[in-house]
């Protein structure tokens, strides 16, 4: 957090890929001794509105060949690939040797591809993602340097030492699709010909021999001195989409090159990974250690790791980790909030037991309880509210100090954490991280969306999970600004209340100048800022306020079905959509159309209300069109009051307006929010006494509160109030301050 | 070297001073107000235009609702930007204000309770401008000087401190930083409103130059100071910069408590009283009070000085 921003930003700079949590809370152009002003931003300066130079920007569309069809509705619902049949799409057995000398890694890997399409494959397509690594004319390394202003820090790679399909030679078939006609660039996509086309439900049996060259912390997989967390490591396939599945028009490989900001996409299967590496060096992985073994002179180890129905896996080894292990199972008093908090019978808030293992450096042993104790939230909340966590085991990696290129990343029951020694209580930056790593085993592990085309179908759904199950389990919190790696409670400090966690959202999110809606492909934003922040808040908080439109049960029966459904297949939109649709029993569509699929902003705002003298109605009411209301006067001594909403900001949001009588009477009209103004008239005998759009609250996205609402009496005393807190406050630090002069 | 004053006699002259002198602690005041005054009134205008005829939770439990703040913040996000200008202004005002005020309490001591406030007043404008290029140097020495220091030795910036020795010892060597200079900086202040004999003889002309000298050689004088009471200074310093630590922490929680406009008021009264009682209390361990030590003040008439006093007062460079 803020936080939030989690996934390292990629900018290739060691040191620079987290962003200080709440990077963009607090910025920092204010008139810097008014420490109590500090909460004054300069609104844009935190976002980059720059465009990007026009050749620049093809440059990195070029590549791209599947582009993503938001707006087609699915041909058929149909995304499974993997559960319906005894043979995954993808079976990988790899035997790998660590080099930690030589900081590279040597694999030997089988992969048994399963058609379960209806096509008829000619070729195969795999990810090299190390390539993006291996020169500055990799796409992901001109994107950093075009987004970053930075290059690549160090290099790296993947070299195909050999390759056989079915037993005969390939290697000579290999080509790049990305590459350029004279051979150069981006070499992080290999395509493979076969000699053979695969036919729905054939196997087909790919050996690779390659070599990796580790980069140095930067770009979440790599090393740092005897540290090493490995990701996209080996040769991958891509995702073989047939025709209609996520709304494509054609069937073909969705294989997309590394980019600068985008994440991954992958089949699930099976994954039998076979490491050798000294034996002092501590492991962790995804899935469950099989077997392990000392070399016969006790200087190497080989351990065996595997696990089903995952589409990825990742590995760590460090020499200095602590291995704490614990079990997640549910005591009563956990029986007890399920049912009060979630309304769930013993019988329903039945979870299975999950192996929850910590890889914890030793100098933070002391927060070892803080780290379970946020999985455990982590695992009842989204266990309770969309189904239960169903691998066997969850491991946390807490990763050195230095390692920032290799932190806050989610894979497969396996994810990298951040943390440092000093967390006071009320600080959830851990909690928060974690919980937020854990979301990603349900939104992308599970609900395997395309982390490509659709990023904010993982991090937005993330954020708004993590949040809201941030808020059951640790309830109101402070901002944190880390100055120094010290965290300093500076809302606390400023004398302002504990919050829920959303509205960090809103601050983050809202300021921001919007140059993007919220559904775009990863490379399609303008700038990394604007990735940022539609991709996590703001596609968070249109999450909340999908939520508060739908109401609370709703919105949850819509997640545990898109859960149900969708769970180890590729949703779309669509699929999310339509769920959103029938489970609601109402046409959603207009809010996707308003909210998702275009940007801007929404600013309602009630104009102080005129109440006319019986002798001035005639004269109003003839030549005003927008008068559409006007009830039967009943009363002989009738005031007619003239009501008016504005629309000042640049998105439409159906709205309720509610008018409050003195005598207690309340009149609500609906206005579908479009245009920019909204006038009625009211006959009424007594005088208006308040005026709200949006009175039940539900608009989280209006940008500013306070004017939703305008009331006859005015409130001189609330005002006066807040400027002397405020006041006492700065002549506190104005009086500090004076000791230097 | 010479015997300075005693610690408990000291502090009674610091404490003495701030009533003696009292127009300039309300001068102080009197600025702290102000300046608040007209750094808000822009915020209580936007606040009353929000808050008038809008309803909304402004104040919760536990302090002022940080949503509402967001929304106030977003809202008015282009005002307040221009407000940033104003403010600037508005904060250089206010340094130079103290300066002044600074410069006329410091001035006063010197001169003892008998000269003219017309005088001192103008001694105190004249003399800021001494005392800011003072708080300049040793500002500017700490801005420039700790990215200097860090890079020299990183693991002072702690980029990855991971333990609560390292924590502490970066934080503990940064608090040690401000307070050295914090406190080098008090003593200076004493010495470049003290008057040395041969300043007397600096012909007229010159003397504007020889202020700006001036600052140079009051650094050096704290330095030697310090160095020469190695104990007594920073006690003295440290026992009143506690002491108002103290009174700021106990004020700012009382603040939450919502305590009338008035009491507030004289909590921080007590805390600018307790600023210039420390100028008070370390000019009277380094210098002789004016009022009792008519030397010091060659320009004035002695007041109710203690001859036994004087003798333990010396200035350590005229003895
Ligand atoms: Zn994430």
């Amino acid at each position: 957090m803020l936080l939030r921003h989690r996934e390292p930003t990629e900018t290739g700079r060691p040191g620079t890929t987290r962003p200080e949590p709440g990077r963009r809370m607090f910025p920092k152009s204010v008139v810097p001794l008014l420490l109590l002003l500090a909460l004054i931003p300069t609104g844009c300066s935190e976002w980059f509105t720059s465009t990007p130079p026009a050749d620049q920007a093809s440059d990195t569309t070029q590549p791209e060949s599947t582009t993503p069809a938001p707006m087609v509705p699915p041909v058929a619902e149909s995304g499974d690939l993997s559960e319906s049949s005894a043979d995954p799409v993808v079976q990988y057995d790899i035997q790998v040797q660590l080099d930690p000398d030589a900081k590279s890694l040597h694999g030997h890997q089988t992969l048994i591809y399963t058609n379960h399409s209806p096509d008829i494959i000619e070729e195969l397509q795999f990810h090299l993602y190390m390539n993006a690594f291996k020169d500055q004319h990799s796409i992901y390394a001109r994107e950093t340097r075009q987004i970053f202003g930075v290059g690549l820090p160090s290099y790296g790679s993947i070299a195909l030492d050999d390759v056989a399909v079915n037993g005969r030679q390939a290697l000579s078939r290999i080509t790049y699709p990305h590459q350029n006609q004279e051979g150069t660039g981006d070499e992080t996509v290999a395509t493979l010909p076969l000699d053979q086309p695969l036919f729905p439900g054939e196997q087909v049996s790919v050996f690779f021999d390659f070599t990796v060259k580790l980069p140095e912390n930067t770009g979440r997989s790599g090393y740092i001195d005897d540290f090493f967390f490995i990701a996209q490591w080996f040769p991958k396939i891509g995702v073989w989409e047939p025709a209609g599945h996520r709304g494509r028009q054609e069937s073909g490989w969705n294989c997309h090159p590394h980019h600068a900001l985008s994440e991954f996409y992958a089949d699930f299967g099976r994954y039998r990974i076979t490491m050798t590496l000294p034996s002092e060096y501590v492991v962790g992985a995804t899935g469950i250690k099989a077997a392990e073994q000392l070399s016969e002179d006790g200087t190497q180890k080989t351990l065996t790791y595997i696990q089903d129905r995952v589409h990825d896996f990742a590995w760590t080894a460090w020499p200095g980790f602590e291995v704490v292990e614990r079990v997640f199972s549910l005591d009563e008093a956990d029986y007890r909030e399920a049912e009060e908090r979630f309304g769930l019978s013993h019988e329903q808030a039945q979870l299975p037991p999950t192996r929850m293992i910590l890889l914890i450096r030793p100098e933070h042993r002391d927060q070892t309880d803080r780290h379970f104790q946020a999985l455990r939230e982590g695992i009842k909340w989204f266990g309770w509210k969309l189904g239960p966590y169903p691998y066997e085991s969850m491991t946390m990696v807490d990763p050195p100090r230095e390692a920032t290129g290799l932190e806050m990343m989610e894979y497969p029951t396996l994810v990298s954490l951040s943390t440092h020694w000093w967390q006071p209580e009320g600080y959830r930056d851990l909690e928060d991280l974690i919980l937020h790593e854990f979301a990603h085993q349900y939104f992308q592990s599970m609900i395997a969306t395309n982390e490509f085309e659709d990023p904010w179908l993982d991090e937005g759904f993330v954020t708004y999970t993590c949040l809201r199950a941030l808020d059951v389990a640790y309830g109101r919190q402070h901002y944190y600004r880390v100055i120094k790696q010290a965290p300093v409670p500076l809302t606390r400090l400023m004398g302002f209340a504990a919050f829920p966690p959303v509205e960090q959202a809103r601050y983050s999110f809202l300021p921001g100048k919007r140059v993007d809606p919220i559904h775009l492909p990863a490379w399609g934003f303008n700038s990394g800022d604007s990735y940022y922040g539609n991709v996590y808040e703001g596609a968070a908080l249109t999450l909340f306020q999908l939520e508060r439109e739908l109401g609370e049960p709703v919105m949850d029966e819509v997640l545990r079905t898109y859960f149900e459904r969708w769970s180890f297949k590729h949703p779309g939109i669509d699929a999310f959509r339509a769920i959103v649709n029938e489970v609601s029993g109402r046409d959603m569509n207009w809010f996707f159309d308003a909210l998702i699929f275009s940007h801007g902003f929404i600013d309602y705002a009630v104009m102080p209300v005129r109440s006319l003298e019986p002798s001035e109605i005639e004269i109003s009411t003839e030549s005003d069109d927008e008068i559409r209301e006007e009830t039967e006067p009943e009363f002989d001594s009738f005031e007619a009051h003239l009501i008016e909403v504005r629309n000042l900001g640049t998105q439409a949001y159906p709205v309720t307006i509610e008018v409050r009588f003195t005598d207690g009477e309340v009149v609500r009209r609906d206005w579908d929010g479009t245009g920019s103004w909204h006038r009625f008239r009211l006959q009424h005998p007594h005088a208006v006494e308040s005026v709200s759009v949006d009175p039940e609250n539900k608009l989280i996205l209006d940008f500013h509160r306070a004017n939703n609402t305008w009331r006859a009496k005015p409130d001189q005393v609330t005002p006066r109030a807040v400027s002397l807190t405020l006041s006492t406050r700065l002549q506190h630090l104005l009086q500090i301050l004076s000791g230097a002069f | 070297m010479s015997r300075s004053m005693p610690m408990p006699k000291a502090f009674l002259q610091g404490f003495r001073a701030s009533f003696v002198h009292a127009p300039w602690v309300l001068f102080k005041w009197l600025i702290n107000v102000a300046i608040s005054a007209l750094c808000l009134l822009p915020i209580y205008q936007l606040l009353r235009r929000d808050l008038e005829h809008g309803v909304v939770q402004v104040r919760e439990e536990g302090g002022l609702s940080f949503a509402y703040f967001v929304d106030f913040l977003f809202a008015y996000s282009r005002e307040l930007s221009i407000l940033d200008l104003a403010w600037m202004t508005l904060l250089g005002l206010f340094a130079l204000g103290n300066l002044v005020t600074t410069a006329g309490f410091l001035s006063a001591l010197e001169r003892g309770r008998q000269a003219p406030f017309g005088d001192v007043l103008a001694a105190g404008v004249f003399r800021a401008i001494p005392l800011g290029l003072l708080a300049a140097i040793i500002g500017s020495v700490l801005f420039y000087g700790y990215p200097f220091i860090a890079s020299a030795f990183p693991w002072i910036d702690w980029p990855y401190a991971d333990g609560p020795w390292q924590y502490g010892f970066g934080l503990g060597l940064a608090l040690l930083g401000i307070c050295l200079a914090s406190l080098i900086y008090d003593y200076a202040r004493i010495f470049l409103f003290r008057t040395w004999t041969f300043e007397q003889d600096i012909p007229g002309p010159v003397r504007p130059l020889w202020w700006l000298v001036k600052p140079l050689l009051a650094l050096t004088h704290a330095f030697v100071f310090i160095a020469t009471h190695p104990l007594k200074a920073p006690a003295l310093w440290s026992i009143f910069a506690l002491l108002s630590a103290a009174l700021v922490m106990a004020s700012q929680r009382l603040l939450d408590t919502g305590i009338g406009w008035g009491i507030v008021q004289v909590l921080i009264l007590a805390r600018i009283a307790t600023s210039t009682s420390a100028l008070g209390a370390q000019r009277a361990l380094t210098l002789p009070v004016a009022d009792a030590a008519p030397e010091a003040a060659p320009t004035k008439e002695p007041t109710g000085a203690k001859p036994a006093e004087s003798a333990t007062t010396g200035d350590p460079l005229t003895e």
